[in-house]
């Protein structure tokens, strides 16, 4: 049982990045699945947080099958919204792809954020990594409010984030097939948006 | 739906307690992508790095680059300033290299279909889970039905050290289908003729005229050739285009012979027989240096230039007027070898002529003609010989030879032989098939056959940098490094002007950037299942740098080196005029021009080039021809945004007078229908021009995507290929006949007849 | 001084790179051009049988009507001469043309966005950037002069692969020597405002360039002059305007504008 019951912001961005990355078992497990429930809950988002709580089964020993179950769909699944899909995956998780009308990878938007993270004392920490990546943004804006930067949290929201995110949690909503992802992209939804001016 | 409380309050009061583990004990475990850095300021195109090392991969010519690098990004790619080759300057298909690198719709993880082949439902998995996959599956079959189990098709040059190491496996199928469906056959043409391959080495900037038969240089935008041929304009040639259609090379003609397809060796045929009726061919050099001329010249008699009018639907008076051009400027003249062959089945004696015309002329070697160019030779990596089980002897499996069919062939087993064994399992089954950076479905014809062949196998595994046709039908799909992000390629050549100070150059491909998500270059990919396999101890290199360092110590050189001269090596080089002022040499059997080549007797066919007739089209249809669009490497730059902004889609050329009658109008959306009641899945749009005769339908080759992976290009434009539902496999070669399928126009659904 | 840029069609194959090229030195969205190649032809000509090309950018024109229409608040700016260093202080709007250089310029900070100057053009070489600002800037071929100024040649120049595009000064060197063998503009009796590029070819293709390519038109003025007033409206920068007054002279506008087009 979580015997920390203090919520920390940066954690939760932390969570929201991994949530975001790529359905492995490395992360994708009961401990993940119970604070991504919890939070869901706390959030008011009931519904999806009843239909995330049965995901995962809580004894890993016995439920190994089960959970790679569920780690295989979340992964085609994945592949489908955020790699490659037939007619287009239809949510790529970059920012330029959102912001600029070409649509395109490592645009000058990229760049941009790119810079802001080095402005910031943090840059990607190798070059195969997509500095405007939903789950490298999420990890900076966590890092950031772990500093105690809110200001520039919300900056970097407002300038950098938010811009994209919302038609990409659009999309994502409208396209999923498997309850987890809406799930998800509505509590980023939420922990992204309230603060903004 | 609304939350009900905000970010703050929740924060205040939220408690996670019900989670199983502590939250800050799940983020602690997932490795971090972002790292403390340092900030460095923006700039404009003053503040790039200049990465050196380039050489482009958007079309064969591998012009050398460099890119201009801010923050780690890639914004633009120039010409290298150092190229004796290109210059500074690029293509527009080589300035929209950095559209295909940062393409969202790019391969970026190993995938396996998880859904039917042909239909695919990806699934990202690990390098891992793929490379075990694939040598497993490799090696279930090699187990089963012997190495002969398994085919490959490639190409470029990523698939160098992958072919390399199926030969050490024992594969005795390989084959290059966009090399054998388009230079392939030109090559091993002039092979049998001249003893050496001229490729495209004519030097046009330096001729008094040119002849361009089928060749439309400018559509066909490689870079250094297009300027030679412009370059030879202005210093004042002639320049004769012989077309169905008024092409961009046509455009810049004095003369255009508006020929009437498939009857191209009739009127060379013609043109030789009139040079030599009229003594005016380069009786020294015929003597001297070609075989079998008085063969040939009674052979070729039959051939008036009144007979050539006739089936080439040409004035007689423009043939002679050719020859005069010709005979006026040899041997001072250009006869253009040509590249993409493969029409008609009867091309392989077509290509001899192309040859021999330049012979009569006396055009090699000489300011204008054809050109042995010497170029600085390089090393290659091999894998150890072998031993294989039960003297398995890969040769005895090669299928041409045991069907002892196709001596003249290029390189490789016939495309179409691989694909006809794949369905019908004779003489052996293939079971598995590789597929490296080449798209078949759209290089070569009868589509349905080749994925009837893809169907039939136990495992097809693919490896390209973009989800290309071919890629629906993998089982397991590898993502490949592009050509900015890995090391090959060793690009050889000289000064792109024959009369300029000689000059040799060598530049291998070096990366301007490093490759993101988990895309991997062929050496690394290859290692990966030679391991697995149980090869270890027989990997001739590790990584792609030691096996380009390999190849360049032969040259005494290294990458270190090259590096250090800004990616191109440079020395003096071979004038290749000298040969004709001293000694010419053709290493042919007889040691001259074969004329007359009695290899091609001893196996049954004309030893002398002769003009065959092909079935006319049907009525009601136009014979479909196929060419290039500029800003266009075929298929493989169709999902380019830059490109497709450009150039999205290829009009279908009809000629003006046809087209009133038809009731159509320029611009009008239509598709294609062939002979056989096969309709293109998508249309484009038509052109209707003056610039085409009336018994052909022109469009670009490679457009109409058929994967929608591809966002950008999916469906735009019609498939030509797709319209090659038959095809007429040439008996010297083994290569696929492309010009062989007629079609007619279809309009708001409804087919319309071309007139008589 | 003017510079200018002269097109030699018997050159150009219309590969299209000059286009690509640009794009990718001035991030210029894919559906986008600072500059541009039409395909023409194969079509008839009095002198034959033509298949030529039209590669158009800015002609930086001696009477420039993209410059008069900018509703952007003016300023004073100096300008300098680049070989003499005389300097000149005009009073602009966000877009000017250089007083020494001949150059069409744009200020990105001070461009409204509201596309007047887009419309004025009668050869299209303007459009509305939307990836630059919020609302996007006005945007189009500058010669490239960063690049010249840094002793570079204009991007298109430099990939022409078969050295088609000749930029200099108007009076100098190749420039002045195409435009002495006949190398010409593209202009009507209706658009007469001194382009500043030149194109130059054998008499079909420049035939068919010309009936083909040229303007043959002014855009109207009295639609560009409504669009601009209705950005400057929307953006509040009309000098002197209490908001009152612009809330009431925007619904006059808005009710009077039955194309519904305006770009409020």
């Amino acid at each position: 049982m979580n015997s920390d019951s203090g919520v920390s912001l940066g954690h939760i961005y932390r969570l929201l990045a991994i949530g975001m990355r790529y359905p492995d078992s490395a992360w994708l497990n009961e401990g993940f699945m119970s604070n991504l429930v919890a939070l869901l809950g706390e959030a008011g988002f009931g519904t999806e947080s009843a239909g995330l709580s049965s995901l995962m089964p809580p004894d890993m020993e016995s439920g190994q099958s089960l959970a790679d179950k569920v780690i295989n769909a979340l992964q085609v699944e994945f592949t489908r919204l955020f790699i490659n899909a037939p007619a287009g995956c239809p949510a790529p998780p970059f920012g330029s792809v959102y912001l600029e009308s070409c649509g395109s990878l490592q645009a000058v938007t990229t760049e941009k954020v790119r810079l802001y993270y080095r402005s910031h004392g943090f840059d990607i920490a190798d070059s195969s990594i997509i500095p405007d990546e939903i789950s490298v943004e999420l990890e900076f804006l966590g890092l950031l409010v772990s500093k105690g930067e809110f200001d520039k949290e919300g900056h970097f929201l407002k300038e950098f984030f938010r811009p994209w995110f919302v038609t990409f949690r659009d999309i994502v909503l409208k396209e999923a097939r498997h309850p987890y992802y809406p799930a998800l992209v509505r509590l980023i939804d939420f922990f992204t948006s309230q603060e903004v001016e | 739906m609304a939350p009900r409380m905000s970010r703050r309050r929740f924060l205040q009061t939220a408690s996670l307690a019900a989670a199983s583990v502590p939250l800050s004990k799940v983020v602690a475990s997932a490795q971090p992508t972002l790292a403390p850095g340092t900030f460095a300021a923006p700039g404009s195109f003053k503040d790039t790095k200049t990465v050196t090392g380039g050489v482009c991969e958007m079309c064969f010519w591998r012009c050398q680059l460099v890119g201009k690098v801010r923050n780690g990004r890639l914004v633009k790619l120039e010409g290298n300033p150092k190229s004796i080759d290109n210059g500074k300057a690029l293509c527009a298909r080589g300035n929209a290299g950095i559209k295909l690198v940062y393409d969202p719709d790019r391969l970026k993880y190993p995938m396996k279909n998880v859904g039917e082949r042909g239909k695919p439902v990806w699934k990202r998995i690990s390098w891992d889970e793929a490379l075990d996959e694939c040598a497993s599956r490799l090696d279930g079959i090699v187990k089963k039905y012997g190495p002969q189990g398994l085919a490959v098709w490639y190409h470029g040059a990523s698939a160098h050290y992958p072919t390399a190491f199926f030969k050490f496996l024992g594969v005795p199928n390989m084959c290059e289908p966009a090399f054998y469906q388009c230079r392939g056959q030109t090559a091993i043409a002039m092979l049998h003729t001249l003893g050496f391959v001229p490729n495209e080495d004519v030097d046009m900037a330096n001729a008094k005229a040119m002849l361009l038969i089928g060749t439309h240089i400018g559509e066909n935008v490689h870079l250094s050739h297009v300027r030679n041929f412009i370059t030879g304009i202005e210093r004042g040639a002639r320049v004769i285009v012989v077309d169905p259609r008024f092409s961009s090379a046509a455009a810049k003609a004095h003369v255009w012979v508006k020929i009437k397809p498939a009857t191209d060796t009739a009127f060379l045929l013609a043109v030789m027989n009139h040079l030599i009726a009229s003594g005016r061919y380069n009786k020294k050099f015929v003597e001297k240096w070609c075989n079998g001329f008085e063969k040939f010249k009674t052979a070729i008699g039959g051939m008036t230039v009144a007979k050539a009018a006739k089936i080439c639907d040409v004035p007689e008076s423009q043939i002679v007027e050719v020859a005069d051009i010709l005979a006026a400027n040899a041997p001072n003249v250009a006869i253009h070898p040509g590249r993409h062959a493969t029409w008609y089945g009867n091309d392989f004696q077509r290509i001899r002529a192309h040859a021999c015309l330049a012979a009569l002329l006396g055009a090699y070697e000489v300011p204008g003609g054809i050109q042995k160019i010497e170029r600085m030779s390089t090393g290659h990596v091999h894998w150890p010989e072998r031993e294989f089980k039960d003297d398995y002897d890969p040769e005895d499996y090669a299928l041409a030879e045991m069907e002892e069919k196709y001596p003249f062939r290029p390189p490789g087993t016939p495309t179409d032989m691989i694909r006809e064994t794949m369905i019908s399992g004779k003489p052996y089954p293939i079971k598995g098939m590789i597929v490296w950076g080449a798209n078949p479905i759209k290089t070569f014809p009868c589509q349905e056959e080749t994925e009837k062949a893809l169907k039939n196998m136990d495992f097809v595994m693919v490896t390209d940098v973009s989800p290309t046709d071919i890629t629906m039908w993998a089982d397991i799909l590898l993502p490949e490094a592009c050509y900015l992000e890995r090391y090959d390629h060793i690009e050889k050549g000289t000064q792109w002007d024959c009369a300029d100070k000689p000059q040799q150059f060598i530049a291998p491909r070096m990366p301007l950037i490093e490759p993101m998500f988990e895309r991997k270059d062929s050496v690394w990919i290859i290692n990966g299942i030679a391991r697995r396999m149980g090869f270890e101890k027989d990997i001739p290199v590790k990584t792609q740098e030691e096996y380009v360092d390999h190849c360049l110590k032969e040259a005494g050189l290294s990458l270190e080196k090259i590096r250090q001269q800004d990616g191109i090596y440079i020395r003096k080089g071979v004038c290749s005029y000298c040969h004709a002022q001293k000694q010419h040499s053709f290493p042919t059997s007889s040691g001259k021009i074969e004329l007359y080549l009695d290899d091609l007797k001893d196996e049954g066919f004309s030893p002398v080039p002769v003009y065959t007739r092909v079935p006319e089209p049907p009525r009601g249809y136009a014979r479909m021809i196929y060419g290039r669009s500029p800003v266009h490497s075929f298929n493989r730059t169709q999902n380019n945004a830059w490109l497709n902004h450009e150039i999205p889609e290829n009009p279908v050329w009809i000629n003006d007078e046809l087209a009133a009658r038809m009731g159509l109008k320029d611009g009008d959306r239509v598709a294609l229908e062939n002979q056989d009641g096969k309709r293109s899945v998508s249309t484009s749009v038509l052109k209707v021009t003056p610039g085409i005769r009336k018994d052909v339908i022109f469009l670009a080759h490679g457009f109409g995507t058929f994967n929608s992976a591809m966002t950008v290009g999916y469906g735009k434009g019609i498939d030509d290929q797709s319209m090659n539902t038959r095809t007429v496999i040439e008996p010297e070669t083994g290569c696929c006949g492309m010009r062989v399928n007629f079609v007619r126009i279809v309009k708001d659904g409804r087919p319309i007849d071309i007139p008589a | 001084m003017q510079y200018a840029m002269v097109i030699d069609l018997n050159r150009c194959v219309g590969c299209h790179a000059c286009a690509v090229a640009c794009k990718a030195e001035w991030d210029v969205p894919a559906h986008n051009g600072r500059n541009w190649v039409r395909r023409l032809g194969p079509a008839e000509t009095p002198y034959g049988l033509s298949k030529t090309y039209y590669p158009g950018l800015c002609n930086h024109c001696d009477e420039p009507a993209c410059v008069e229409v900018c509703p952007a608040d003016t300023v004073m700016k100096t300008f300098a001469c680049p070989e003499t260093g005389r300097k000149k202080t005009m009073e602009v709007a966000a877009t000017y043309k250089d007083p020494f250089t001949g150059v069409v310029l744009i200020d990105k900070d001070r461009c409204i966005g509201c596309g007047a100057c887009a419309e004025a053009c009668p050869y299209g070489a303007r459009y509305v950037n939307p990836d630059i600002g919020e609302d996007g800037k006005a945007d189009k071929c500058t010669f490239c002069i960063e690049r010249v100024e840094a002793g570079l040649e204009p991007a298109c120049v430099q990939t022409c692969l078969s050295n088609a595009r000749i930029f200099g000064r108007l009076d100098q060197g190749e420039v002045a020597r195409y435009l002495k063998r006949g190398a010409s503009r593209l202009e009507s009796d209706a658009v007469r405002i001194g382009p500043n590029v030149f194109y130059f070819g054998n008499k079909k293709d420049m035939h068919l360039l010309k009936t083909t390519c040229t303007p043959k038109e002014m855009p109207e003025a009295s639609l560009i002059g409504k669009r601009a007033l209705f950005a400057r409206l929307g953006k509040g920068v009309l000098k002197g305007t209490g908001l009152a007054g612009i809330v009431g002279m925007a619904c006059g506008i808005v009710s009077s504008d039955d194309s519904g087009d305006g770009k409020a």
